[in-house]
């Protein structure tokens, strides 16, 4: 008789059996990311391709300046996102199958009946998928390096990055895995374990939304948050994607290093620019070792696991538990932002939310534990946890409500405070010291001077007694808002205190009130000082190519050629503006005192640019025939600049407005002979004002006539006219019938002092002002 | 040999089983019967080490079956719902077990085939509920276990079948002294091939003997009176089960056989008959509450 006395090692075994299961596993993953990380395939053929054509400028255009490639192109960060759920849902799909057995009766009483222990075999079962899952990450990723090595070369920063994309996926791949182990310990069913596993998964992400969010509604004034976190959605599952630096992460920072599926996407935007800076190995590092950590308390969880809980639900009353309390104060959360931005008093929307997380809670608990456990009897045994779970989001509330609530609702006293700073954080990027987002269409000019420059925003420091009170007045109407002045502007204060300290303060939803008040800031001898630097600061970047550009008009601004060359010229010019900056005679503001003129400005491009031909021939544009050569040289249309709707802010101009009352600006101006870019027109003949208002969907006249409407988007507005036809153009050429037209040349002298060239508000009026030839320039007009 | 210590083992506050304790001899085969739910299947399991006593020991060869899974590689369990792992063939499923018992013999697995006309090659899902247990009791078999744990095995066979495998369990004990612990409804199954029968009356043993045994201390008589006769007429004797028609009784006395005949017939019976008590009357009598009166509910 022959027998078998080979497998005394069941350990062994079952790994092996887990590996046969799971070979093909690898299959789909490796084409997932072949897809997603082998750019570099199809490049590396077209580059052979193109070098065995012997077209070698190609080649090496197509081989670029890179050393490496794994993920580029404007797509990446939509398939670096769905390789990370892909590597979830595969990660549930692998829990399922090694440790399904747990969930039925028949597979239950089998491989608990086996010769080996609990704790081999959850090690063996772990330790195959864990193999498995290495070679998903490793196989695709080898291959992508292999492609690299024969494009590229081998290089150090090449190898780095591979071993990087290796770890980080590896590491969320692995954790999104061990999580539902560790739900599926614990839980009896299939649809729990899918369900619990998820949110466990879910959990990081729902539970920091979650606090975001009280700490919105509740803390007023904490500088922890800022509006991009929840002004446009609540993001649960990418919460860093939506995080930016700022003081906020001192208490949100943590999230980045334990959460791995929060940072997974960073791992992909492995950076191949000059610097190659050293891939953040230690986070995933960190990340792996909290992955083992719940890996053991998982395999713990298993050793003492009751096998009669197989096929039952509702056997982990702790997970459940765990589960409404996540989810319950999220909903609850969910529900306080969206009625944080209503016409609700602060007061009203905390006792919803609280309300709301009550009821949810309960409501929550009562059906997902009466469809667990489908007995009444057991629903009123376990019904204490009910209380203690709704104690556990009161808990919640307590600290967002009380505890950070408390620290941050007073502001300093005058007397105590050194310099003082107020902001409108605008950007997700960071936080802008300046008041660029109330500027809609336009800019003001301390946007246009700083464009260049935006990750090193100035900041205004003000320190006279006045402005500082000024600040705290600002600050208290923020604060304590009357009713209907709540807004959608996010304010930021910083006070400097005169024993060192700094105190922050960050309020998300300012009303319109207050950014009209701060423009008074901006008539300060502090903030025109700032400004004034700012300029300094970017003239002395300028060089003899940067083109200096005068023109009432925007949308065609003239290259006065006789000052393009003379840099000492331009650069005198500019210390007129400067001066006038600081006398007051620039309109820092949205107004201006005097009559509007037009704009100088500095462009940023060099002429050989396509758009203006340094031998003055003309690219795009008109030469304009009636100019003097001699005099003038040329005068262009810069039609690119009409694409962009008249906004300064693009293509690099800094553009300053100039009116009468700048007055060393336009004596320079007159005594070089340079006024006639400003009166080349003869003044305007007609202007249009057409009433705009965002909260009005109808015109107020007949409906084809059409509408001006204002729509605040992102943080800008944007204007367009909607015809009855349903068709929908830039404002511009033909404004709507109830516009109000001016010819009379007394009333369109008074209104030209009340054009602004930037909207802030939502209503007021638009303008569009046309000279005699035909030509005209859009702008504003307050209420 | 299998030795249960006052093992208790209950789902939260329900016990299923309490306090028991019995012993099965190397080469015995010992059974387990009961009502449905009486705790069979849980005592079963937690002798094969799935579920973990509340309280006492399950010692096989001395070693804790929960704690010392090596000990589980002496064992079988065939459990009353089969598993096997998807899409295998009987042959494979064999494969499967053979990884965690050393002594595993595909010879005995072809011959048993054989024996059975089993297809090894064809897939476990393919089979019927009958031959789906041959396949798994001599996938079992070929692993040469000391101790092989059966719940409900014959559930299904057709008595052809039924009795191939006893013949095969009797054999298989006999030779390899394999202790055998099998639960079963099929009380006159358990009659034939078990040396040995516990009781299970809900929680507990009522009953734990020989089989031979069983009866020995108890009998069925049969008696004919002139005048009618209630179950107070019979004080005196250990009554298991009365069943009075008028004149006519039925009782189960327990005790000494001979000595209780003659106190019957010290009451002038026009009629008494002996009866030997099968496993199952026995069975029945110690059961409470199953000698239901129907004709009350159904009237």
């Amino acid at each position: 008789m022959t027998s078998r006395k080979s497998s005394l090692n069941p350990f062994g075994f079952t790994y092996r059996e887990m590996i046969k299961r799971f070979l093909a596993v690898p299959v789909p993953l490796t084409a997932a990311a072949l897809f997603i990380f082998g750019e570099i395939i199809p490049r590396f053929f077209s580059y052979r391709s193109a070098l065995s054509r012997g077209d070698t400028a190609f080649a090496e255009s197509i081989r670029g300046t890179a050393r490496f490639v794994f993920i580029s192109g404007s797509d990446a960060s939509l398939f670096a996102y769905a390789y990370t759920i892909i590597m979830i849902v595969i990660g549930l799909v692998l829990a399922l199958y090694s440790f399904g057995f747990m969930m039925l009766r028949p597979s239950a009483n089998v491989q608990y009946s086996l010769g080996i222990s609990r704790n081999k075999q959850f090690g063996a079962r772990y330790l195959a998928v864990t193999t498995i899952i290495g070679l998903s990450v490793v196989i695709p990723m080898l291959i992508v390096a292999f492609f690299n090595v024969a494009f590229y070369g081998s290089s150090k920063e090449l190898w780095t990055a591979f071993a990087f994309m290796c770890l980080s996926h590896f590491t969320v791949f692995l954790w999104a895995y061990t999580v539902y182990v560790f739900a599926m310990v614990q839980v009896g069913s299939i649809i729990e374990s899918v369900v619990m596993g998820s949110v466990c998964v879910l959990a990081p992400g729902l539970l920091s939304s979650a606090f975001y969010s009280l700490i919105s509604v509740f803390t007023y004034g904490s500088p922890l948050l800022n509006s991009s976190t929840f002004d446009t959605n609540i993001n649960f599952f990418y919460t860093n994607g939506n995080m930016v630096a700022g003081p906020h992460e001192k208490l949100f920072g943590f999230s980045e290093y334990l959460f791995p599926i929060s940072s997974a996407a960073d791992s992909f935007y492995m950076s191949n620019g000059e610097d190659y800076p050293f891939p953040p190995f230690a986070k995933f590092l960190g990340f792996l070792a909290v992955t083992l950590l719940i890996a053991c308390a998982a395999k713990y969880l298993h050793s003492r696991r009751k096998a009669e809980k197989a096929g039952f639900m509702g056997t982990s009353p702790v997970l459940e538990g765990f589960c409404v309390v996540t989810v319950g104060p999220f909903l609850a959360c969910v529900i306080g932002q969206g009625i944080n931005s209503s016409e609700l008093s602060r007061g009203a929307v905390k006792v919803i939310t609280v309300l709301a997380g009550v009821i949810i809670m309960a409501v929550g608990y009562t059906l997902v534990d009466l469809f667990l456990t489908r007995s009444a009897k057991a629903f009123r045994k376990r019904l204490w946890n009910l209380p203690l779970e709704i104690c556990v989001f009161l808990a919640m509330v307590f600290v967002a409500g009380v505890i950070i609530n408390g620290a941050y609702s007073k502001i300093p006293q005058a007397e105590n405070i050194k310099t003082a700073t107020v902001s409108l954080p605008s950007s997700i990027q960071e936080f802008r010291y300046t008041l660029d987002s109330v500027s809609a269409t336009g800019c003001l000019p301390v946007d246009s001077i700083t464009a260049e420059q935006s990750s090193d925003r100035a900041v205004f420091e003000f320190n006279s007694p006045e402005e500082i009170e000024k600040i705290l007045e600002l600050n208290n109407l923020v604060r304590k808002p009357a009713k209907g002045e709540r807004g959608i502007y996010a304010v930021r204060f910083e006070y400097t205190l005169k024993n060192g300290k700094k105190v922050e303060r960050f309020y998300r939803d300012a009303g319109q009130n207050i950014i009209e008040k701060m423009t008074s800031l901006m008539r300060t001898s502090a903030y025109r000082e700032g400004t004034a630097e700012l300029l300094r600061n970017r003239l002395a970047g300028m060089t003899a190519d940067n083109p200096l550009l005068i023109s009432p008009n925007l949308s065609s601004m003239t290259i006065p050629m006789d000052l393009y060359n003379d840099k000492e010229l331009t650069l005198e010019l500019f210390k007129c503006v400067e001066k006038d900056i600081l006398d007051g005679g620039i309109p820092l503001d949205f107004g201006g005192e005097g009559e509007f003129l037009g704009y100088i400005a500095l462009c940023d491009f060099a002429p050989d640019d396509n758009y203006i031909d340094p031998e003055f021939t003309v690219s795009y544009g008109e030469e304009d025939e009636t100019a003097d050569d001699e005099d003038v040289k040329i005068a262009k249309d810069c039609d690119y600049l009409k694409y962009y709707d008249n906004n300064i802010l693009f293509s690099n101009l800094c553009a300053l407005p100039v009116t009468a009352s700048a007055k060393n600006t336009v004596a320079f101006l007159e005594s070089n002979g340079l006024m006639k870019y400003l009166e080349n027109k003869e003044g305007f003949v007609k202007i249009t004002c057409c009433r705009y208002n965002d909260a009005d969907k109808t015109p107020p006249g007949d409906t084809s006539t059409g509408l001006i409407s204002a729509q605040f988007v992102d943080k800008n507005y944007q204007f367009s006219v909607y015809w009855a036809d349903g068709t929908e153009e830039a404002v511009g050429t033909e404004m709507p019938s109830y516009s109000t037209v001016v010819t009379d040349k007394s009333q369109i002298a008074e209104l030209q002092k009340k054009i602004r060239a930037v909207a802030y508000v939502g209503s007021g009026y638009y303008v569009k002002a046309e000279f005699a030839d035909g030509d005209y320039i859009l702008a504003y007009m307050p209420e | 040999m299998i030795e249960i210590k006052n093992l208790t083992k209950g789902y939260g506050a329900n016990i299923a089983v309490e306090d028991i304790s019995l012993r099965v001899e190397n080469g015995s085969v010992y059974g387990l019967v009961g009502f449905n739910g009486a705790g069979k299947t849980t005592l079963i399991k937690c002798v094969a080490g799935v579920y973990k006593p509340d309280a006492g020991q399950v010692l096989i060869d001395g070693a804790d079956t929960f704690t010392c899974p090596g000990i589980r590689q002496k064992m079988f369990y065939f459990s009353d719902e089969q598993w096997y792992p998807k899409y295998a063939s009987l042959l494979k499923t064999a494969q499967f077990y053979a990884g965690y018992y050393p002594d595993y013999d595909f010879d005995m697995l072809d011959k048993l085939c054989g024996v059975f006309s089993l297809d090894k090659n064809a897939k476990l899902g393919s089979f019927s509920k009958g031959m789906l247990r041959q396949a798994i009791m001599i996938i079992g078999m070929s692993a040469k276990p000391s101790v092989l744990l059966l719940d409900e095995a014959f559930d299904g066979l057709d008595p052809a079948v039924r009795s191939r495998m006893n013949s095969m369990l009797l054999d298989y004990a006999a030779q390899t002294e394999c202790s055998v612990l099998i639960s079963s409804h099929y009380l006159h199954e358990i009659a034939d091939i078990c040396d040995r029968v516990a009781l299970i009356n809900g929680r507990k043993i009522a009953l734990e003997c020989s089989v031979d045994e069983a009866g020995a201390d108890r009998c069925k008589f049969r008696l004919a009176f002139e005048t009618e006769k209630t179950e107070a007429d019979f004080e005196g004797f250990d009554i298991r089960k009365f069943k009075g028609d008028g004149k006519m009784i039925t009782l189960s006395l327990k005790g000494d056989e001979e000595e209780n005949e003659a106190k019957l017939r010290a009451m002038n019976p026009l009629l008494l008959e002996k009866f030997p008590l099968t496993l199952e009357e026995v069975f029945l009598e110690e059961m409470e509450g199953s000698d239901y009166d129907f004709t009350e509910i159904f009237s």
